[in-house]
C-alpha cells in the first residue's frame, strides 16, 4: 500500500515537472518563433518565416531611439549603483563604523519595497524637485532599484574573500588602503563586474518608474514594448524582445563565467 | 627610563616583550608577558587553542595593540605602529598568496613597497626562489602550485626583504602529515641558512621540539614555561608543561619530615626521596619512556594491570590501570613486549627520569613572567 | 636602559578609520534617505493631509475594497504556486542524477530572468490572448476559444511566472543545506521516499520556505506591469487603481494612500516573518538569490 502510494507520488511529480517545464519555456519559444515570422500582424501559427521583424525593428528610428535612451539611462545608473554599493559593502566588513550593518541591511531590504509604492513616492518627490521627465531623475531612480541587487552581489563576493592576503600585504609594507585596493579590490573585481551586469539588467528592464515619472519623450525600450503591448500586438515587438532576451542571456553568462573564474582562483 | 623594567635590554636582543598584556572589553586575552629574543633564535609559542599564543603573535605582528606594556624591536617601541611600519615578515596558516600574481611577483611585493630598484628586485627574487627551491615555478600562479609549494612561496615572500623577525602562524596546519615533516626540515634549513630570528606558533609539541631553539609554553592566556626544548621536556617547571609538553601522567604525592616519598592515594610503600627534597605535597610526573617495567632499586613503584596495548613499530605503548592512577602510559621497545592485557605489572620510575613538582604557585627559574594579576 | 626609544602609542587597527568610513558611505546614506525613505515619507504626508479622510474614502469605496481584496488574494495564490513549483524544480535540481534534467531545470530558472519584466508579460499575452497560441490550438482541435487574457487568473499566472526564478534560487539554497543522507537513512529505516521527504524535509526546510514565501508575497503585491498588461487597465488591482488615480483622475492623495497600504502590508509581512523564523532565515533568503 505504502509502496503503491510512493509510485503514485513519484509519477505525479514527474508529470508535474514536465508540465512546469513546458509552461515556463512556452513563452520563450513563442517569442523567438514569432520574431522570425514574416507577417504584418500577429497570427498564430505564423504563415511564413523571414527576417521581416528584425528589418522593421532596425528601420524604425523610434525603436532605435528607445534602445539608445535605455542604454544612456541604465549605464550611468549602474555606475552610480556600484559606486554607492561598493563603499557600503567594504565599510560593513572592514570598519567598525557604528550603524554599518544597519545601513547595509536597509539598502538590501529596500528590495522588498513595492515598486508601485516607490514609483508614486518618487513621482511626488520629483514633482516638487522638478525632476519629472528628466534623464537625471530616471538615472537616480534606476540606480536606487539596482542598488540592492549590486550590493548583494558585492557583499557576497567580499565575504568569500579571505582577509589574510590583505594582512600579508600589510606585513610586507602595504598600507591598509593599498592592501584593500591592490589585493582585496583585485580579488573582488569579478564580483563587482558580475554584480554590475545584474544591476545593469535590472536598471535596463525597469519600466514602472519610467511610466510614472518619465516624460512623453522618455520612451525606453521596455516602455516602448509596454506601450505597444497595451495598444496592439505588433509582431516587431517580438524582434525587440528576442534581442533583449538574447542580450540578457549573454550578459548573465558573462557574469556567471567571471564569477566562476574568481572562485577557481580562490580555491587554488 | 624608569626602573620597573622587568627585562633588561641587551645588544643581542632583537625583540623584547615588556609586560605586554591584552584584554578585550575587560576579558584577559594575554596576561602581562615579558621575555627577550636574541638574534637568530627559533622561538616557538606552543599551547592549546585559546591559550593566547595567537594573540601574542598578533600583538607582535601589529594586528592588535597591547592594552599595556611595550614591544621593543631593536630598542624601538613598536607597539603603536601598524604592521607595515614594523618591518616584520609573516607567514600565515592559509597560504595567503596573492592569487592574481605569479610566484615571482608575490616574492617581489615587499621589495616594491620598499622601493628597491628593478635590478635589485630581480636579483633578490632569483635568490629567494633558489633558497626555497622553486626556480622552475617563478611564473606560475599560486593556484597552479601544491600546498607545500605555496607555503614555500609564502616563506620566500616574507623573507625577501630581510625582516628582523619572521613570524609564522601555524604555517603547517593546512598540510598533510608527510608534507608537514618535509616542510619542517625545509623551514629548519632556511632558518639555518639565513640566520633570521623566527617566532613560530603551533599547537603541535612534536613540531615545536623538532624546530625550536627555545619554546614558550602557553596556557590560560599566559606563558607558563620558557626554555630549551630538551630542558623543558626533561624538567618541566609545572604540571601543565609536564602533561602537555612532556606527555607525562601525573600523580599526587607527598614527602614527609624524614624525606620519605609516598603516593597520596596509598599504594604499597614509601621510598627515600632525593637528597635535599623539602617536606610537603608534590605532583609526581611519569613520562611514558621514563617508566620501567619491573623493580628498579630505590625507585618509586606503582602496581597495576595492563588494560590495552598499541603498536608503534619499534615501540609498544601500554595502557596500565595502576593502584594510584589509572590510564598510565608506558612505552617500551617492541621486542621487550612479553605482556598481554590483563597482566599484573610493576612500574618503576628511576629518580633521574622522574618529574617531581612541589605543589606551589607557578614560578620558574627558567623565565620571568610578569604574571602577577 | 636609556637607549630605549618610546614611540607615542596610538591605537592601530586593521580597520578603515571611522571618519573615512563615514565619508565613504555618505553617498549611500544620501541616496537612500532622499530617494527611498523620503519618497515613502512623502506618501504618508501626501495621503494624510486631511487627517485620515483619504484612507476612509479609499477603503470605503467599492473599487478600493475590490482592489485590495483582489491584489492580496492574487498575491497569496501566486505565492503558493511559486513555492510549490520552485520546490519541485529545486528538489529535482538537488536530487536528480541525470545531467540533462538538471540543465533543463536551470534553463527554466533562467529563462524568465532573460526576458525581463515587460517581455515576459508580452509573451504571456501572445500565449493566452483570444488570437493567441492556446486559443489557436483549441480552434484547431475544433473547440471554442476561451477568454483568458484580462482576468485575475492571468495576473496570477504572470506573477508566478515572474517570481519562480527567485523562488527556485532561495529554495535551492535551503535544499543545499539539507544532508541527503538523512533522507537515505530514513528510507533505510523503512520509510518510503515520498514519506521521508515529508517527515524529514519539511521540519528542516520550514523556516527557509516561510522566509522565501514571505519575500515572494511582498514582491508580488508590488507588481505593476503584470496587472496592467495581463489584467487590463481596468482590472481590480491596486497597481492599476494607483495608475488610474495618478494618470487619469489626478488624485495624488488617493494614489499615495493606496501606496502606503501596499507598503505597510509588505513591511508587516516581513516583520511577522522575521518574528516567526528569525532575521537570519530572511537574510539568507534575500541574499542567496
Amino acid at each position: 500500500m505504502a509502496k503503491l502510494l510512493d509510485i503514485v507520488v513519484r509519477s505525479l511529480g514527474r508529470i508535474a515537472l514536465a508540465a512546469i517545464v513546458i509552461v515556463i519555456l512556452a513563452p520563450v519559444v513563442v517569442v523567438l518563433l514569432i520574431s522570425f515570422s514574416d507577417q504584418v500582424r500577429f497570427a498564430f501559427p505564423p504563415g511564413g518565416f523571414g527576417w521581416r521583424q528584425y528589418q522593421e525593428l532596425f528601420r524604425d528610428p523610434v525603436w532605435m531611439e528607445s534602445i539608445g535612451l535605455s542604454l544612456s539611462l541604465a549605464l550611468p545608473a549602474t555606475f552610480l549603483a556600484v559606486a554607492v554599493a561598493l563603499p557600503v559593502s567594504l565599510i560593513a566588513q572592514r570598519s567598525k563604523l557604528p550603524g554599518r550593518n544597519l545601513l547595509q541591511g536597509t539598502a538590501v531590504a529596500s528590495i522588498i519595497i513595492p515598486t508601485t509604492a516607490l514609483a508614486v513616492g518618487l513621482f511626488t518627490l520629483y514633482s516638487r524637485l522638478g525632476l519629472t521627465s528628466t534623464n537625471l531623475g530616471l538615472i537616480v531612480a534606476q540606480a536606487v532599484l539596482a542598488l540592492p541587487i549590486v550590493l548583494i552581489g558585492i557583499t557576497t563576493g567580499l565575504s568569500k574573500i579571505s582577509r589574510t592576503p590583505e594582512f600579508a600585504a600589510m606585513t610586507m609594507g602595504a598600507s591598509l588602503t593599498r592592501a584593500l585596493l591592490e589585493i582585496t579590490g583585485r580579488a573582488l573585481l569579478p564580483a563587482i563586474v558580475a554584480s554590475a551586469i545584474m544591476g545593469f539588467l535590472h536598471a535596463f528592464d525597469e519600466v514602472v518608474i519610467v511610466n510614472f515619472v518619465g516624460g512623453p519623450g522618455q520612451v525606453t525600450l521596455p516602455k516602448a514594448i509596454l506601450d505597444s503591448v497595451q495598444n496592439q500586438t505588433d509582431p516587431v515587438i517580438t524582434a525587440a524582445a528576442s534581442l533583449l532576451m538574447i542580450g540578457s542571456a549573454l550578459l548573465m553568462a558573462v557574469a556567471a563565467i567571471v564569477g566562476r573564474i574568481a572562485s577557481r582562483r580562490r580555491r587554488g | 627610563m624608569t626602573n620597573d623594567r622587568e627585562t633588561t635590554m641587551n645588544d643581542d636582543h632583537v625583540l623584547v616583550l615588556d609586560a605586554v598584556a591584552k584584554s578585550y572589553a575587560g576579558v584577559l586575552a594575554l596576561a602581562p608577558t615579558s621575555f627577550a629574543i636574541e638574534k637568530g633564535e627559533f622561538l616557538t609559542l606552543l599551547g592549546p587553542s585559546g591559550s593566547g599564543k595567537s594573540t601574542l603573535l598578533k600583538l607582535i605582528a601589529g594586528f592588535e595593540t597591547p592594552t599595556s606594556g611595550a614591544i621593543l624591536l631593536r630598542s624601538l617601541d613598536i607597539s603603536g605602529l601598524s604592521p607595515a611600519q614594523r618591518q616584520l615578515g609573516m607567514v600565515f596558516q592559509s597560504y595567503s598568496l596573492f592569487p592574481h600574481l605569479t610566484v615571482a611577483k608575490n616574492i617581489e611585493y615587499g621589495l616594491k613597497r620598499r622601493k628597491w630598484s628593478a635590478e635589485r628586485r630581480r636579483a633578490r627574487v632569483a635568490e629567494m626562489l633558489a633558497i626555497v627551491k622553486l626556480e622552475h615555478r617563478a611564473n606560475a600562479l599560486p593556484a597552479e602550485l601544491s600546498g607545500g609549494q605555496q607555503q614555500r612561496v609564502a616563506v620566500a615572500r616574507a623573507l625577501a626583504y630581510d625582516p628582523d623577525v619572521l613570524l609564522m602562524d601555524e604555517p603547517l596546519g593546512a598540510l598533510d602529515r608527510t608534507l608537514r615533516l618535509e616542510m619542517e626540515s625545509e623551514i629548519k634549513r632556511i632558518h639555518g641558512q639565513l640566520g633570521t630570528t623566527f617566532i613560530y606558533v603551533t599547537h603541535d609539541q612534536q613540531e615545536a621540539m623538532h624546530l625550536s631553539t627555545r619554546i614558550a609554553i602557553m596556557n590560560n592566556s599566559q606563558v607558563v614555561a620558557l626554555g630549551r626544548p630538551d630542558d623543558l621536556f626533561r624538567n618541566p617547571p609545572n604540571v601543565f608543561t609536564a602533561e602537555f609538553f612532556s606527555d607525562a601522567t601525573t600523580v599526587a604525592a607527598e614527602v614527609d619530615d624524614r624525606t620519605r616519598f609516598r603516593f597520596e592515594a596509598g599504594g604499597d610503600g614509601s621510598w627515600a626521596a632525593p637528597a635535599g627534597t623539602a617536606p610537603g605535597r608534590y605532583t609526581f610526573g611519569i613520562r611514558p619512556r621514563a617508566a620501567r617495567l619491573g623493580i628498579v632499586e630505590g625507585a618509586p613503584v606503582l602496581r597495576g594491570t595492563i588494560t590495552s596495548s598499541m603498536l608503534f613499530g619499534d615501540e609498544v605503548r601500554l595502557f596500565i590501570d595502576a593502584d594510584v592512577v589509572s590510564g598510565l602510559r608506558v612505552v617500551i621497545p617492541s621486542r621487550a613486549n612479553t605482556f598481554a592485557p590483563g597482566d599484573r605489572v610493576d612500574v618503576s620510575i628511576p629518580w633521574e627520569d622522574a618529574i617531581l613538582l612541589p605543589n606551589a604557585p607557578v614560578t620558574s627559574r627558567a623565565f620571568h613572567a610578569g604574571a602577577t594579576r | 636602559m636609556t637607549d630605549i626609544l618610546r614611540v607615542r602609542r596610538r591605537e592601530w587597527t586593521p580597520d578603515i578609520r571611522k571618519r573615512y568610513a563615514l565619508v565613504a558611505v555618505l553617498p549611500a546614506i544620501a541616496l537612500l534617505a532622499v530617494f527611498v525613505i523620503y519618497p515613502l515619507v512623502l506618501l504618508v504626508i501626501e495621503s494624510s493631509q486631511d487627517g485620515f479622510e483619504v484612507y476612509g474614502r479609499v477603503l470605503s469605496s467599492g473599487s478600493g475594497q475590490k482592489a485590495i481584496a483582489t491584489t492580496f488574494t492574487a498575491s497569496l495564490v501566486a505565492t503558493g504556486i511559486v513555492v510549490l513549483v520552485s520546490s519541485i524544480i529545486g528538489w529535482t535540481i538537488r536530487t536528480t542524477r541525470r545531467r540533462w534534467v538538471r540543465a533543463l531545470c536551470w534553463v527554466c530558472v533562467l529563462a524568465p530572468f532573460w526576458m525581463g519584466a515587460v517581455v515576459k508579460n508580452y509573451a504571456i499575452v501572445l500565449l493566452i490572448s483570444n488570437k493567441g497560441v492556446v486559443n489557436a490550438g483549441l480552434r484547431a482541435l475544433g473547440l471554442d476559444p476561451v477568454q483568458m487574457l484580462y482576468s485575475t487568473p492571468a495576473v496570477v499566472l504572470g506573477i508566478s511566472y515572474s517570481l519562480i526564478p527567485f523562488g527556485v534560487l532561495t529554495i535551492n539554497a535551503v535544499f543545499q543545506t539539507i544532508d541527503l543522507n538523512l533522507l537515505r537513512n530514513a528510507e533505510v529505516l523503512g520509510s518510503t521516499r515520498s514519506g521521508s521527504i515529508f517527515r524529514v524535509m519539511v521540519p528542516l526546510a520550514g523556516p527557509g520556505f516561510i522566509a522565501s514565501g514571505a519575500i515572494v508575497f511582498a514582491l508580488s503585491v508590488g507588481f505593476y506591469v503584470t496587472p496592467v498588461v495581463l489584467g487590463g487597465a481596468k482590472s481590480p488591482f491596486l497597481a492599476t487603481l494607483i495608475q488610474a488615480n495618478i494618470l487619469q483622475y489626478f488624485d495624488l492623495p488617493a494614489a499615495a494612500a493606496l501606496s502606503v497600504i501596499l507598503l505597510v502590508v509588505a513591511l508587516l509581512v516581513m516583520i511577522v516573518t522575521i518574528g516567526l523564523v528569525g532575521v537570519g532565515s530572511v537574510r539568507r533568503a534575500m541574499t542567496r538569490s
